[in-house]
């Protein structure tokens, strides 16, 4: 991924995961932190033409429950919902940028200090984050197409912004 | 016995979000888990709306929404769609399909509620 594919990702990765968590009355602060192991992660793929990837979110199970809507589901659905809200997000904010990528229905892995540990190739960002004494992990691997580089954003190709009503 | 609505969405957390809140305001809610199984729903009961979440399993909400709007017996059913996508393309394909309202996750509980009294009651 290019320097500039790479800021610009980066950038809207991390406005999307902190307003995800805004959303369910969560503030999330940056840390640079190594990799604590998570009990839980969500992965989902996404893919374009001119890129292809995946999100992973890891979180703790104390707060995948604070965020939870609903009293009695089960958590890993919702640490997949969350994934799958923050990738939306992404999406949507993409589409300024005439990236228009698919996103796939997430998976969910469960353990005992599951960590979302990059590859340690190009093109992939990890951020850090703590909510109280919880630590939030995402990673976000893209491969863009060799040469391929993302235009100026243009507000007016954007999406409908979340939380929007349209009712025709 | 309040209106009947079919929440359809391949999350349990967001069908159960969805119940209460439609419970909540006198609404009677079935729930399917994609748009497979919310055909075979709104082909075997009657309901007087759907909200319905685009990106699942098997069948999306897209899919679901031209499949169901092809066949004339249900070309009343409100349709509102509950979802993290708000891409311009996709919205106009669904409206042309015959959905009647868009809520971009995340929600708030009076904007479905809103929404949905509002197109039941038409």
């Amino acid at each position: 991924m290019s320097e500039n594919n790479n800021e610009i990702l980066g950038k809207v990765v991390a406005e999307c995961v902190e307003k995800v968590f805004d959303a369910y009355d969560t503030a999330l602060e940056s840390v640079d932190i190594a990799d604590p192991g998570h009990e839980v992660v969500a992965v989902i793929g996404y893919a374009a033409d001119e890129v292809r990837g995946g999100l992973a979110l890891g979180i703790t199970n104390d707060l995948a429950k604070r965020t939870m809507p609903t009293p009695d589901t089960p958590l890993y659905d919702w640490a997949g919902e969350l994934a799958n809200q923050i990738l939306g997000r992404v999406r949507n904010k993409m589409l300024s940028y005439k990236l228009d990528i698919q996103i796939s229905t997430p998976v969910v892995l469960h353990g005992l200090g599951v960590q979302v540990a990059p590859p340690g190739h190009e093109g992939v960002k990890v951020a850090s984050y703590k909510s109280g004494t919880d630590v939030v992990q995402v990673l976000l691997e893209a491969r863009f197409e060799q040469g391929f580089e993302l235009p100026e954003k243009n507000e007016e190709e954007g999406a409908v912004d979340e939380g929007e009503m349209l009712l025709f | 016995m309040g209106k009947k609505v079919l929440v359809v969405d391949d999350s349990a957390t967001v069908r159960q979000q969805v119940r209460m809140v439609l419970e909540q305001a006198g609404f009677t809610v079935a729930e399917a888990v994609d748009g497979q199984d919310a055909v075979a729903k709104v082909n075997g009961e009657t309901y007087d709306g759907v909200v319905c979440d685009v990106n699942m399993p098997r069948m999306n909400g897209v899919e679901f929404v031209e499949k169901v709007k092809a066949d004339a017996k249900h070309s009343t059913l409100p349709i509102l769609m509950l979802t993290t996508e708000g891409a311009p393309d996709l919205i106009r394909r669904a409206k042309a399909a015959g959905v009647k309202g868009w809520i971009v996750k995340p929600f708030k509980a009076d904007q479905v509620v809103a929404a949905i009294t509002k197109l039941t009651a038409a």
